[in-house]
């Protein structure tokens, strides 16, 4: 890797000073008054005038007019008729102005002619020069010399007083720190607290009965360390660890944004994420399979690298606009979407902010961003771009060979089209027999239908005297009454006096059958295409009905839900049910029928497996990238190379030789020299274990950002990560054991008074569970948690489309990692206890205390039957009595055992309760408000 | 600190009234108080309790009757004799993206629905509402209102977020950021019946702000009030238990919280929880009699059409939203959507539009009539308006989406009266004159409040977000 260059910038800015404007003659100034002015002021200054600059640009000024906007000059003084203004004004090019309709010839005239005369501007100051805009960022010294930009520094423990403290190296930073401040550490926690703290911090649940036991007996030394390593074996760690970062990497099961489409194959992702924290992957390794696993060698024997592929979830499952009609915007929407979330992700980098200009704290260009850009441009994320797909698919990536896939695929097709033949006869079929057979007779069923809603006839009576079906006449009753729908198709029948009944009926009866000719027309048509169909090329599309175009026809052959997709049969008065459609086929056409619809029934018997598919993201052709002015892909500046930030990577770095680049960004940034990605790793990792990182901002190293608490320390764990192989366990070991760790969270009033944020670690954080860890251990609290891993929670997980995916929490004991993410739909027990909004990079949850929370605890019927299965447990115990009982429960809930004066108190408490006169279980009652009290104190909801 | 100094020098009694709530809401501060907190401590505030805007505020309360789908402006309130000179004929402007592909849309369709000019004002109004239009001396109608979004979902977020492409806290969230709630017993942001799709709950999220700040909803659009009213907020009422066994146990765990918080000191967020089940048990005391409206007189419930079924949902919300206000909930939003979109007519215009606007005509006119009859108009801001309008040319026998130019209109909360803002082009497709987009409303809503919408703003990621993210002009014409 180049050795990042610093303070040296070409950053010079280039004012070329072009010729002064000459003065306009009084001809001149005339026509611009009259011809030209008007123009300027009316169709173009309300965003190009004094209020508002869109672009850059003031047309309003001879000043503005002649700087130009952001895009450059408006006006080319040496070449006056390739000036921007006018290529503008003609709509020649991407910028077309005014947006809203062109101008008129004469106007455009007016302008051509008044720039060709070298756009005298009266009034312009002679010394008015058109500007050359294109100068580079000037950095200052403060952003190049940010610390986080500077490289990682070999640090080395330091020395401390109190050696007899220190238990890993980390100590020793924590404790000189506060040796120099004059605070003492917090004591050492007790050993229950150090169980419930580890168990929570590496499990999210509480210790078993069977877990406490163990460690209470085990009095040897290192009994604290061989717990860590025995809750570091557990699956269950991948479940709570994976779900820290599934935080940050805003995973959902949903699009979000419009239309929040679910999307199938997430959970795969999921899955990899809480496998490699199980496996110990690599970080360094996590990082590449995250953003270019689809790269890298397959592992198995059938040419795809299914790990791999899965793993590049980390960029597909971000939030997509899919509903967007401007496709290139959407495409660059999402783009902008991985560069955000991945530039913070890894390098705490708010890269995104330079999308529309030079980042405004840190150094960092919008060609920089548009060089990321560039590596992005070329990752497949839709299945299309077509403009013409209102809502536009993402691209799923099969997980078998590309053979496989394409079997499959055809095999779809040819489902489908078959069951098209069968539509293209049925359709046509349907429609003659109501045009040969129903339409003559349209106008008499509408006269009598008219005699029964409005004259009051009895029904069967005309049915009989006209000699209709009475229960065809029946639909025609119901469908002609007027309600209070607004029909304006019907109005000239409402509308029609009772002498021209017959008269208006038969006009309607005219237009019904010339309307139903026409379409059968285009039904013949169809059905000629489909039998013609050789099987190159798209099966023949059918024929639009338009319904909107006539009502009356659509309604009357038609289901109102059927009508607007065409398709045939339903309940209106002259259609003819699915079920019946086979009565009036012709014999010879039924026997084709009946042969398709076996071929179907043997097509669908054949199907192949449905191919095991992932969310993930494609390598495609790489594309010309342009930096976009103000960030809109409208407006085009200068031709970016793909590379990384200069003010990380410097100046002279080797040009990115084939493909989209991921695969070097992900080893340039999994790269032990770089200065940010480490440093943010173990970064989240203290965060993880401390409730707070040793930089407060964990998703913002930049300026704006807080800087470490502790930087050496930080240093120091960053290079200790990369040394022990980006191992995240190794790093566990060495911050649980660490008395830093292992302190108490009591807060001194020593402690209070000097340090209340805790800046100087010297005592742990108390934290409050957080939702996952609360469902999770309040299931548990019977065994009633079921620990199944992994896997959709609903088959429709594992389909595209629109159906419902949405599970409620009440309805599986499955722990909540597992629980389907709606980005627009939350379940509102995560929302309502601060669960990370997965729209975007979440590095700290939200902290809050609100009354709806509190309502939760105590009407909620999940917490009620949790306080009920718990007082049943107890209560089923044989052959011990309540004191023993109200021990059991404390163990349970709170990893201890109750204090002198407790259990008294509690079953005083439990003598007391006002039970409901009528009450079917007494005990029970007492017993589960006890529970309750437990399960909803602080003590229960806080981890010390 | 001042904080506690200002707490100390408030007497009980006082704060009791201005604030409307027990020694629940008090709990916390008072604990606070009595504790000295010392130097460098987060005090752990009442994210909800009321606070003071930049300036002295027009409006204090904000209800949003929100048409879901877009209504079109041309058959409501901006009619456009062009369309019927030109029916059929292709509009000569060069066409906008659209939301429809364009291959599928038809020439210029005129509005089957006639205008008649009302009120003292003249406000034109279509037949779609005889009963909102003798409301108009009361409302302006902006009929130059501009989005960025042409679909549903990012149009609608972009209405209630100020954004389309990105998560943003909503409308409502800011307000209650900004001004905090006077009634400690109910959310101060409540969405009345909103849909789960277009945006769902982002459109009341309060995204990276607190999410003390989110709407709470109210029922969801498919409901039916009827299955509404049993059950509004969640978890609200207990079946199982009496509300002296609920006291009796909430004072057994108040007194170990209590016991617990003392040997761990100094931990505000102890406090903050016990301060939070206090008020929620106070919350579910107080709530449903809010929540309720079987204290209505006859006449009231026939004013915002109750009484008929076609009008009854919709009648209840808006009703709803007059209780709620009235108990100092800062922001109300009415969803009129169903099983679909209510407004969103790409086919059969006529019909659709004519059965969704029987629905809140006459609630619409009775919520008006009857804030103003209370006082309450003066300082309510009632906003109208889909997520967009419709195009002049047709879809079908319906119309397109239209953000380009399109009608919302205000009324009371110092909103002038009577006038209409702003011109759509004469077939009503760009917004031509006095162009409000929807960050100029947003600007204008928060100035109407009683801030700078510059200066209210809360930093997330090293950054400073406001409603208004780099635009916004307070539309100064339309302000009483």
């Amino acid at each position: 890797m180049a050795t990042p260059q610093r303070f040296s910038l070409p950053l010079v800015a280039i004012l070329a000073v072009a010729p002064a404007i000459s003065a306009a003659t009084p001809e001149q100034e005339e026509f611009f008054e009259k011809q030209v002015r008007p123009i300027l002021v009316n169709k173009c200054s309300a965003c190009h005038g004094e209020q508002l600059q869109t672009a850059g640009l003031d047309l309003t000024t001879a000043e503005g007019f002649y700087k130009g906007g952001d895009s450059g000059p408006a006006f080319a003084r040496d070449a006056p008729h390739t000036s921007r203004l006018l290529a503008a004004v003609r709509y020649e090019g991407l910028v077309k102005m005014p947006p809203t309709a062109k101008l008129p010839e004469s106007e455009i005239e007016a302008l051509t002619s008044w720039i060709s005369q070298g756009a005298p501007w009266p009034g312009a100051k002679a010394e008015t020069v058109v500007q050359d805009r294109d100068s580079g960022p000037q950095w200052t010294a403060k952003q190049t010399g940010h610390w986080a930009f500077q490289p990682i520094r070999p640090e080395r423990p330091p020395r401390v007083k109190d050696e007899g403290w220190t238990q890993t190296p980390v100590d020793y930073f924590i404790l000189a720190r506060l040796e120099e401040q004059e605070l003492a550490p917090a004591p050492r926690a007790d050993r229950l607290t150090l169980l419930r703290r580890a168990k929570y911090d590496l499990h999210g649940l509480a210790p078993t009965e069977a877990e406490i036991e163990e460690f209470l007996a085990d009095q040897a030394p290192g009994a604290f360390r061989r717990l860590v390593d025995r809750l570091l074996e557990s699956p269950r760690y991948g479940e709570k660890w994976g779900r820290h970062w599934l935080d940050v990497a805003r995973y959902a099961d949903s699009t979000g944004l419009d239309d929040d489409i679910k999307v199938p194959y997430t959970w795969r992702y999921r899955d990899y994420v809480i496998n490699a924290f199980n496996r110990d992957t690599p970080f360094d390794q996590f990082i590449v399979e995250q953003l270019a696993g689809d790269l890298l060698p397959p592992e198995g024997g059938d040419g795809v690298n299914k790990k791999g592929v899965i793993a590049t979830g980390f960029l597909a499952v971000g939030t997509k606009p899919l509903v967007q009609q401007d496709k290139i915007k959407m495409k660059y929407d999402v783009i902008d979407e991985q560069i955000d979330t991945t530039a913070k992700v890894f390098m705490g980098l708010t890269l995104g902010c330079a999308r529309c200009h030079d980042h405004k704290f840190d150094p960092i260009s919008a060609e920089d961003y548009y060089s990321m850009a560039s590596i992005f441009a070329s990752v497949k994320n839709f299945a299309s771009l077509d403009p013409a797909m209102t809502v536009s698919k993402v691209h799923l990536e099969p997980l078998v060979p590309e053979e496989t896939y394409r079997r499959y695929k055809d095999h779809q097709d040819a489902v489908k089209n078959t069951k098209q033949r069968i539509a293209s006869i049925l359709d046509l079929e349907m429609y003659r027999h109501v045009i040969e057979h129903r339409a003559p007779k349209l106008a008499r069923h509408m006269v009598a239908a008219r005699q029964v809603y409005d004259d009051g006839a009895d029904l069967e009576a005309v049915a009989a005297r006209e000699g209709l079906d009475g229960e065809v006449l029946k639909l025609w009753v119901d469908y002609l009454k007027p309600g209070e729908d607004l029909r304006l198709y019907l109005q000239q029948w409402d509308e029609a006096a009772k002498d021209d009944r017959a008269a208006v009926a038969e006009q309607y009866q005219q237009r019904f059958r010339a309307r139903g000719l026409e379409w059968i027309e285009r039904l013949v048509e169809w059905r000629t295409q489909v039998e013609g169909w050789d099987g190159a090329g798209e099966f023949p599309e059918k024929p639009d009905l338009a319904p909107g175009s006539d009502r009356f026809f659509s309604e009357v052959t038609l289901t109102s839900a059927a009508m607007d997709e065409g398709a045939a049969g339903g309940d209106g008065p002259f259609s003819i049910p699915k079920e019946s459609l086979d009565e009036i086929l012709p014999a010879a056409l039924r026997e084709r029928v009946e042969g398709l619809r076996g071929e179907l029934e043997r097509l669908e018997k054949a199907e192949p497996p449905e191919p095991a598919m992932a969310y993930a993201v494609k390598e495609v052709e790489s594309v010309e990238q342009h930096l976009f002015v103000r960030g809109s892909h409208n407006n085009p500046g200068k031709l970016v190379s793909q590379r990384f930030p200069v003010i990380l990577a410097g100046e002279e770095q080797q040009p990115i030789a084939a493909g989209s680049g991921r695969l070097a960004l992900s080893r340039w940034l999994s790269s032990p020299d770089h200065p940010l990605t480490s440093r943010v790793v173990v970064n989240r990792l203290w965060q993880w274990h401390f409730g707070q990182g040793l930089v407060r901002t964990p998703n913002n190293f930049g300026i704006m950002g807080e800087p470490p608490t502790h930087p050496e320390l930080l240093d120091y764990l960053a290079n200790r990560f990369a040394e022990d192989g980006w191992s995240m366990k190794a790093m566990h070991r060495l911050i649980m054991l660490s008395a830093t760790y292992q302190m108490q969270s009591h807060i001194s009033e020593e402690a209070w008074t000097e340090d209340s944020a805790n800046r100087m670690w010297s005592r742990f954080n108390r934290r409050r569970l957080t939702v996952e860890e609360m469902r999770d251990s309040l299931l548990a609290i019977d065994g009633s948690l079921d620990l199944s891993m992994g896997g959709a929670l609903t088959e429709s997980l594992d389909s595209y489309g629109f159906e419902e995916a949405y599970v409620h929490p009440d309805e599986t004991r499955r722990r909540t990692v597992y629980l389907p993410i709606y980005r627009n739909k939350m379940p509102p027990l995560l929302t309502l206890f601060d669960f990370a909004d997965p729209s975007a990079s979440i590095a700290v949850r939200p902290n809050t205390s609100v009354a709806p929370q509190g309502l939760y605890f105590m009407n909620s019927d999940f917490v009620q039957g949790r306080a009920r299965a718990l007082a049943s447990r107890l209560l089923q115990l044989d052959g011990i009595d309540d004191s023993t009982r109200i021990e059991k429960a404390y163990w349970t809930a709170l990893t201890r055992k109750p204090e002198s004066g407790e259990v008294e108190e509690m079953l005083d408490y439990i003598a007391a309760y006002p039970v409901r006169e009528n009450s079917a279980d007494g005990r029970l009652e007492r017993w589960q408000s006890f529970c309750r009290l437990l399960l909803g104190s602080n003590e229960y909801n806080y981890v010390n | 600190m001042t904080r506690n100094g200002k707490i100390q020098s408030t007497s009980r009694r006082q704060l009791l009234r201005q604030t409307g709530l027990g020694f629940a809401a008090l709990g916390l501060d008072v604990l606070l108080a009595e504790q000295a907190a010392p130097r460098g401590a987060t005090a752990v505030e009442n994210p909800i309790a009321p606070k003071q805007p930049h300036f002295a505020p027009k409006a204090k309360n904000v209800i949003f009757l929100f048409m879901h789908g877009g209504p079109s402006h041309l058959d409501t309130f901006d009619p456009k004799p062009r369309l019927k000179a030109d029916a059929g004929k292709p509009m000569p402007i060069k066409k906008e993206v659209s939301f429809t592909p364009l291959d599928k849309l038809g020439g210029l369709m005129p509005s089957p629905f006639e205008f008649k000019q009302y009120g003292q004002c003249g406000t034109p109004v279509s037949s779609l509402f005889p009963n909102l239009g003798a409301c108009v001396d009361d409302l302006c109608v902006v009929r130059s209102m501009v989005g960025d979004a042409v679909d549903h979902g990012g149009a609608m977020l972009q209405l209630h977020t100020g954004a389309f492409n990105f998560t943003r806290p909503s409308l409502g969230s800011w307000v209650l950021y900004g001004l905090g709630s006077e009634n400690q017993n109910l959310p101060g942001f409540i969405t009345i019946k909103p849909t789960l799709w277009h945006g769902g709950g982002k459109n009341w999220s309060s995204a990276f702000l607190p999410s003390a700040y989110q709407g709470t909803p109210i029922g969801y659009a498919p409901m039916k009030v009827d299955d509404v009213r049993e059950k509004p907020i969640e978890h609200l009422t207990n079946e199982n238990l009496t509300s002296d066994q609920q006291r009796y146990e909430l004072d057994m765990l108040q007194k170990i919280n209590r016991r617990h918080a003392v040997d761990k000191a100094h931990d505000p967020e102890l406090e903050a929880r016990m301060q939070s089940l206090e008020l929620a048990f106070r919350m579910q005391m107080e709530a449903p009699e809010a929540l309720s409206t079987n204290d209505e007189s006859k006449a009231t419930e026939k004013l915002y059409g109750i009484d008929d079924p076609a009008t009854s949902d919709f009648g209840w919300q808006c009703l709803m939203a007059r209780r709620l206000v009235e108990r100092g909930v800062r922001f109300v939003q009415c969803t009129h959507s169903g099983h679909e979109e209510k407004w969103d007519h790409h086919r059969q215009v006529a019909r659709r539009h004519h059965a969704s606007a029987k629905e809140i005509d006459k609630p619409i006119a009775g919520l008006i009539q009857d804030l103003k009859a209370r006082g309450l108009l003066d300082d309510t801001l009632v906003m109208w308006g889909g997520e967009f309008g419709r195009t002049p040319y047709a879809e079908s026998d319906g119309r397109d989406h239209n953000p380009y130019g399109y009608t919302m209109w205000l009324s009371g909360g110092g909103v002038k009266g009577g006038m209409i803002h702003g011109a759509t082009d004469e077939f009503g497709y760009h917004a031509v004159e006095n162009r409000m987009h929807l960050h100029d409303l947003h600007a204008t809503i928060l100035h109407l409040l009683g801030f700078d919408h510059e200066r209210l703003t809360y930093r997330f990621d090293g950054r400073d977000f406001r409603l208004t993210d780099v635009h916004g002009t307070v539309v100064s014409d339309i302000l009483a």
